[in-house]
């Protein structure tokens, strides 16, 4: 039986910063039970009894975030034994694909209330430590031209002709945009302070922001991937696949990538029905969602290809969105976003991103989801696609509606 | 023929025992079915004595009736083997594997009295022994030379010098570069233990040693055994180790190599150092020999065996010297010295075949040749302009298909001035925007119209007026004019690899 698929309800942590900040002490498995809580706080009609699943988008799924953290949470937070736990990857998308993966199973009927998201502890578990045959198997590596994704966004902003000025002032609209959501309470809907097991509050807003960053300031940063790139060889993998580029221009540094932080979102999806018997307000509609893959040593201007898929499925274009949100993963990969779509600036990451407060890799994608169904109630709009790059050259895209 | 033939046996007091290679019929011993076969059986032997009488065996010492103590796998065999063969060929390297394992540890000291040059296959033997001494004399030759014959070492060339130098030093200084070392430089890097200055002090070196080191056991054996520069494992929160930190480097930097993409032993040998140093030696053994039997079966083995063995032995060195008189230095070297260490008959080549007037060359012919191999490259190079691309993609594809010297720069040049000449956007970042017909994410097309334009002039040349053999030009178009070598030579091309 068809049934649309509805958002009730998304929460999400503040932001800690990943080197010395203030979640390096707390569990990633304690940042998900806390939104559970946080959940159950806002929704006094939720019947724990139905909720079919939790699924969690996990990037680095060892140690603390090792082994289904979704079905050990689900247990930790006290939900009933009869909610499942699925813990997926699908890189920096993977929150937003855990989303669509809870909508796709509503709307087919088999599922009726999941509680989907992701949770990501990077100080706690650094990028990288899972291994993986991508980077570190040699055969792979080589057959598959594998290269660091940093290098990837400096080829895009090389082809695309943006300079380290484009990138940095991308940056800088990024930094004052997130400031200004804060100051002006933007994200206040979504944002549940993360507290210990005493109740007092261990961190409650995003910490990695730098308010008075300029384009100057931003100037003095080294490249970031300039060194890896010409004397560890990859820069010339890359231009054997992309030969007619003379050089890599390396314009990305640490102030206009995305900020390595720890972090959690989730989203309660579910039936029109479930809503009705349990008194829930939609919010939004998950209206469509598409992945596709790219070429991977480029690797993150897959966001093109699925939104194009996506605006098909919906049978719409570029006109009918009202609010772009594309994970901020580098400037360049935004700035490409917005050229290949034409996307009105102020209709583009109208909060700011990844960039200024930073991307948990797993939990990304409910995040930024959760900001457009917040400032879609805000201003009234009706629809937003959400996007994010993905490593191995792949990108998720989801499109959302206002109910 | 009997396995005792092959490996003789001479037994000396208190129990050592000599094993002299002496391949009947052959000027060299090869590693072929029958040496494994010869191996297993003395293996048997010694086993069976030991088992009856504990303390029977005190040593074994390895030598040779030959010129050269061992070569590797015969090549015209490697040369022919297709992938129908894969199982033979693979079963011949696992054969190799074993029983060279069960040598290293059969729990007697075994040294290898090294009375001539070791290569290939038969420096892994050598590996495969506790102590190795060598004779310091002129022309005697040690290393793993695989790689420029399109082949990933087996018999435990690679997995015994990962263990001995660690994964970056074996790749870097013996199986990636494909160094030839002398006595001295060879125990330098730790290949060699010990060396003498006369043949005659090498049997009783190796006896004295057997009797100081009646517990000589291999060092990845021993307890406490650590892995050089470290194992391959993954990141972990403590931290990478030294191998790890630099190990998403490798396969970028393998790609520097001029022939990376389409030799395919450079990543096979990375492939198996990196694979066969996560696991024990048996199953490393499993795995560099799948990785062997992978480049033996491909054809840019076949191609490189032949340019490199079987060209040169059908040229002669008269005829070498004749080509090489319009090339550089360098390329004069390299195609004056014979096939590397691999076999030892280019002498008898010289005396019966370089005579045949047929087989040479004279130096103008040869530098004729060449010019008219680099005029075919700029008329390639400059239709691919003509057709859009840019000279730096023309560049990359010359680069990419391995091409170099003066072929290379003939295009490098070419391009260059057909850019500049014609019409068009070549303003600055022009090149970044390439015009879309281009933009693909390879340059095979091009690679093949270059590669194929050259070797068309090539043998135009051959049909029409010179003499040289098909042989002459293939040693010609690679060491005089940089055509790539994993090609086996322009005579070689077809254009459907």
């Amino acid at each position: 039986m068809h049934s649309e698929a509805y958002i009730y309800d998304a929460v999400r942590t503040p932001r800690g910063r990943g080197r010395n900040g203030a979640l390096h002490g707390t569990k990633p498995i304690s940042l998900v039970t806390g939104l559970i809580d946080a959940l159950r706080e806002r929704n006094p009609g939720l019947d724990e009894s139905r909720i079919d699943d939790l699924i969690l988008g996990v990037v680095t799924p060892i140690g603390d975030q090792g082994a289904d953290i979704a079905r050990i949470a689900a247990l930790a937070a006290g939900l009933p034994d009869t909610v499942g736990g699925f813990q997926l990857n699908r890189f920096c998308a993977s929150a937003l694909e855990a989303t669509n993966l809870a909508a796709a199973k509503i709307r087919s009927g088999w599922e009726h209330l999941v509680i989907a998201g992701g949770v990501e502890s990077m100080s706690r578990v650094p990028i990288g430590t899972d291994g993986g045959a991508w980077a570190f198997d040699p055969a792979t590596s080589f057959d598959t031209s594998y290269i660091p994704q940093g290098i990837g966004a400096d080829l895009i902003a090389t082809t695309e002709g943006f300079t380290r000025e484009d990138v940095d002032a991308f940056a800088v609209r990024s930094q004052q945009r997130a400031a200004a959501a804060w100051d002006r309470g933007h994200f206040a809907r979504s944002i549940i302070p993360v507290r210990d097991q005493n109740g007092l509050v261990v961190l409650d807003h995003d910490e990695h922001i730098r308010r008075g960053t300029t384009v100057e300031t931003l100037a003095g940063l080294r490249p970031a991937f300039a060194r890896m790139g010409e004397d560890g060889g990859f820069d010339a993998v890359a231009l054997e696949k992309y030969h007619w580029v003379k050089d890599i221009d390396h314009v990305h540094t640490g102030g206009n990538s995305s900020g390595i932080v720890d972090g959690a979102a989730l989203v309660l999806v579910g039936s029109e029905a479930v809503g009705r018997d349990l008194g829930l307000q939609p919010r939004a509609r998950i209206a469509a969602a598409a992945v596709s893959g790219a070429d991977p040593t480029i690797m993150l201007t897959g966001p093109t290809p699925a939104t194009r898929k996506l605006l098909a499925t919906a049978d719409l274009t570029p006109a009918d969105i009202d609010l772009w949100e594309i994970n901020e993963a580098f400037a360049s990969v935004a700035l490409k976003y917005q050229r290949d779509f034409d996307i009105p600036d102020d209709r583009l990451n109208v909060h700011g991103g990844a960039i200024a407060m930073g991307h948990p890799l797993g939990a990304t994608g409910a995040m930024i989801l959760g900001t457009m169904v917040d400032e879609l109630e805000r201003t009234g709009l009706t629809r937003a696609v959400v996007t994010l790059c993905i490593g191995g050259g792949m990108g998720v895209a989801t499109l959302i509606e206002r109910v | 023929m009997e396995s005792q033939d092959v490996i003789r046996e001479e037994e000396h007091d208190g129990g050592i025992l000599i094993w002299i290679l002496d391949a009947p019929g052959s000027a060299v011993n090869l590693l072929d079915d029958a040496f494994v076969a010869a191996l297993a059986s003395r293996l048997d032997e010694v086993e069976a004595r030991r088992d009856r009488d504990p303390g029977s065996v005190t040593g074994i010492i390895l030598a040779s009736a030959k010129e050269s103590f061992c070569a590797s796998a015969d090549l015209e065999t490697m040369a022919d083997a297709t992938t129908a063969d894969a199982q033979a060929v693979y079963d011949l390297a696992l054969g190799l594997g074993t029983q060279f394992r069960r040598l290293e540890t059969l729990g007697v000291p075994v040294v290898a009295a090294l009375n001539g040059s070791a290569l290939g296959g038969g420096l892994g033997l050598a590996l495969a022994t506790h102590h190795r001494i060598a004779v310091d004399v002129p022309g005697i030759r040690f290393g793993l030379p695989e790689v420029d014959f399109g082949i990933c070492p087996a018999a435990g060339g690679v997995l015994r010098t990962v263990r001995l130098l660690g994964v970056e030093r074996s790749l870097d200084e013996l199986l990636l570069s494909a160094s030839i070392m002398g006595t001295g430089d060879a125990m330098q890097r730790g290949i060699v233990d010990e060396s003498v200055e006369d043949e005659e002090d090498l049997l009783p070196t190796a006896r004295q040693w057997v009797l100081d080191h009646p517990d000589a056991v291999q060092p990845w054996d021993a307890d406490g055994y650590e892995f050089p520069g470290g194992a391959p494992r993954i990141p972990t929160p403590e931290g990478p180790n030294s191998l790890t930190a630099v190990l998403q480097f490798l396969p970028a930097r393998l790609r520097s190599r001029p022939d990376a993409l389409h030799n395919p032993a450079p990543r096979a040998i990375l492939a198996a150092a990196v694979e066969g140093a996560q696991v024990d030696i048996a199953t490393a053994a499993a795995i560099e020999a799948r990785y062997f039997t992978q480049t033996v079966t491909a054809p840019v083995s076949s191609a490189m065996i032949g340019l490199r063995h079987a060209d040169r032995k059908a040229a002669g060195p008269q005829a070498m010297d004749a080509t090489t008189g319009a090339v550089p230095d360098a390329a004069t070297a390299a195609a004056g010295e014979s096939t590397p260490g691999v076999h030892a008959d280019t002498a008898e080549v010289r005396d019966d075949e370089a005579l045949d007037p047929t087989r040479r060359a004279g130096p103008d012919a040869a530098r004729q040749m060449v010019a008219d191999l680099a005029e075919a490259a700029r008329t390639a190079a400059r239709e691919l302009v003509t057709e859009g691309m840019s000279d730096i993609s023309v560049t990359r594809a010359a680069e990419q298909a391995g091409l170099s010297s003066s072929l290379f720069q003939a295009i490098e040049e070419a391009a260059r001035e057909a850019v500049r000449e014609g019409p068009g956007d070549h303003g600055p970042g022009a090149a970044d925007r390439e015009p879309a017909p281009h933009r693909r994410l390879d340059t095979d097309e091009a690679q093949r119209h270059l590669l194929s334009a050259i070797a068309d002039a090539g043998r135009r040349h051959l049909a029409d007026r010179n003499p040289a053999t098909a042989a002459v030009l293939n040693i010609a178009s690679v060491d005089g004019a940089g055509y790539p070598a994993w090609t086996g030579g322009i005579a070689r091309w077809t254009g459907n690899r």
